[in-house]
């Protein structure tokens, strides 16, 4: 190893800009890119020349783009900052805290992944809104939208087209033994979605046993802070849950998570019912 | 909305896919859709899997335009680093499911074969092809089996029985080589 390798990790950056460096040398490498210029367009240069790389010789099929359009009225911009409140935030106390609840282990899967998501009326889904903390509200009047860290994908059609689809990769990524599942629970402890953390770019959404929303409502996943001090941040937009996967893209330390029932779109809070939640063993 | 989007900059589409301009979206993939997708599809040698990268990414852009800064690169290769590394975890994942499938038939792969398959799917327009054969044969290898094979730098290094050490220095030598060579035939993107 070079002397310079000691204060900058050039060999890692060329190795990353291909995708090719070892999941468990990824937090190093992050952490050092977060506190340095030079390296990231050090980076950044290495992409630039790879990219060069790339020459198409045909177009896509027009149903790529076809798969895109589709999508685009349905998904209203991930929340970012900073955003105005929504309506209705500071007149209902948004401030919010979700009561523990009772899992199975994470490690527990035992069902089919393979099988299509059975779209079927929840039963206990009482509407249950969220606890004011007043520590909480102020910081949320400050600082009102949540940051989406994650993005968001479903898996429309393919099935039909053979190859796999975003329900064959999130099924794989279950199997993968790298991968750590988190179950998220109904009020009455059922199971019926599975977020599925795999440790690379890619993570999982698996809708076991939720009900479609009607149109103008989308599931929203949430990452919460257990002590309540921090808002939570939303990990994506998912979609009615028509689909039997959706792919989302969480950062690291993700622990604890929450399902609620949103305007389609996505909103910057958690405003609607927790449908089902769950926490990493 | 933009009224001329083919004459906007690539920041300036992205300022307005940020405001929801589905057009501005339509001219970025215009644009870069062709690249996205056949990188997409080279790494994974599947179309199906490929048309699936490329919609991430560009609904990605859709929902997150923010994670695109203007200061730090291009658009195109944002872009295509993010088809990369999706189209990274499908090959790993697929290559993690046919080897717990095929445990038993202990499949052996050699690694001129491998590079083969690189080379191959690549599919390297003429000059750029020139360019990536004028590197030394290791860093040239290491750089196809990481890239378009989707190989990790350790597996690349077992696949070349070389030090683990010596292909990493390599990758990093062999991308510098492969830029001044690009540059000096301008080769743009």
């Amino acid at each position: 190893m070079s002397p310079e390798n000691d204060t900058h990790p050039h060999d890692e950056l060329a190795i990353h800009a291909l995708d090719a460096l070892d999941p468990d040398e990824l937090p190093a490498l992050e952490a050092h890119l977060a506190r340095c210029a030079a390296c990231r367009a050090e980076l950044e240069a290495h992409r630039d020349t790879l990219s060069r790389l790339v020459v198409p010789d045909e177009e896509p099929p027009p149903s790529v783009w076809e798969g895109i359009a589709q999508q685009l009225p349905r998904l209203g911009a991930a929340p970012t900052l900073p955003d105005p409140a929504p309506p209705g935030i500071g007149s209902e106390g948004l401030p919010f805290d979700l009561p523990p609840v009772e899992l199975p282990p994470a490690a527990e899967v035992t069902a089919d992944p393979a099988g299509p998501a059975e779209v079927l009326p929840l039963h206990a889904r009482r509407r249950r809104g969220f606890v004011e903390r007043s520590g909480w509200l102020a910081a949320a009047a400050a600082l009102v939208a949540v940051v989406a860290v994650g993005s968001f994908v479903a898996g429309q059609a393919g099935s039909d087209k053979g190859g796999d689809t975003v329900d064959d990769l999130a099924a794989a990524a279950v199997d993968d033994t790298g991968s750590d599942v988190v179950a998220l629970s109904n009020d009455s402890g059922d199971a019926v979605a599975r977020v599925v953390l795999t440790g690379e770019a890619t993570d999982y959404v698996i809708f076991d046993d939720l009900a479609e929303l009607p149109s103008g409502r989308s599931y929203q996943l949430w990452t919460t802070d257990p002590s309540g001090e921090a808002p939570p941040v939303s990990l994506g937009v998912l979609g009615d849950g028509a689909a039997g996967a959706v792919a989302i893209a969480a950062p690291d330390g993700v622990t604890d998570l929450a399902l609620t029932d949103e305007p389609a779109g996505g909103v910057p809070a958690p405003t609607g019912p927790v449908v089902a939640s769950g926490q990493l063993a | 909305m933009i009224d001329d989007v083919g004459a906007e900059t690539d920041p300036g589409l992205v300022q307005a896919v940020v405001r929801r301009d589905e057009a501005a979206l339509a001219e970025v993939y215009r644009r870069y859709g062709s690249a996205v997708w056949a990188l997409a599809r080279r790494v994974t040698n599947d179309a199906q899997a490929a048309e699936e990268v490329a919609q991430t990414v560009f609904l990605n852009l859709w929902t997150s335009p923010d994670r695109f800064d203007a200061q730090r690169g291009s658009l195109r290769s944002w872009l295509l680093a993010q088809a990369h590394g999706r189209s990274v975890d499908i090959v790993r994942s697929e290559a993690a499911r046919r080897r717990r499938q095929d445990r038993e038939a202990q499949l052996a792969v050699s690694p001129s074969a491998e590079v083969e398959t690189a080379v191959h799917a690549a599919a390297l327009a003429d000059d750029v092809r020139r360019a990536v054969e004028g590197l030394p044969p290791g860093e040239r290898d290491a750089i196809l089996l990481a890239y378009f094979g989707g190989h990790t730098y350790r597996e690349t290094a077992r696949l070349l029985g070389q030090p683990e050490g010596t292909v990493k220095s390599r990758i990093r030598s062999g991308l510098q080589n492969l830029r001044r060579t690009l540059d000096a035939e301008g080769v743009t993107p």
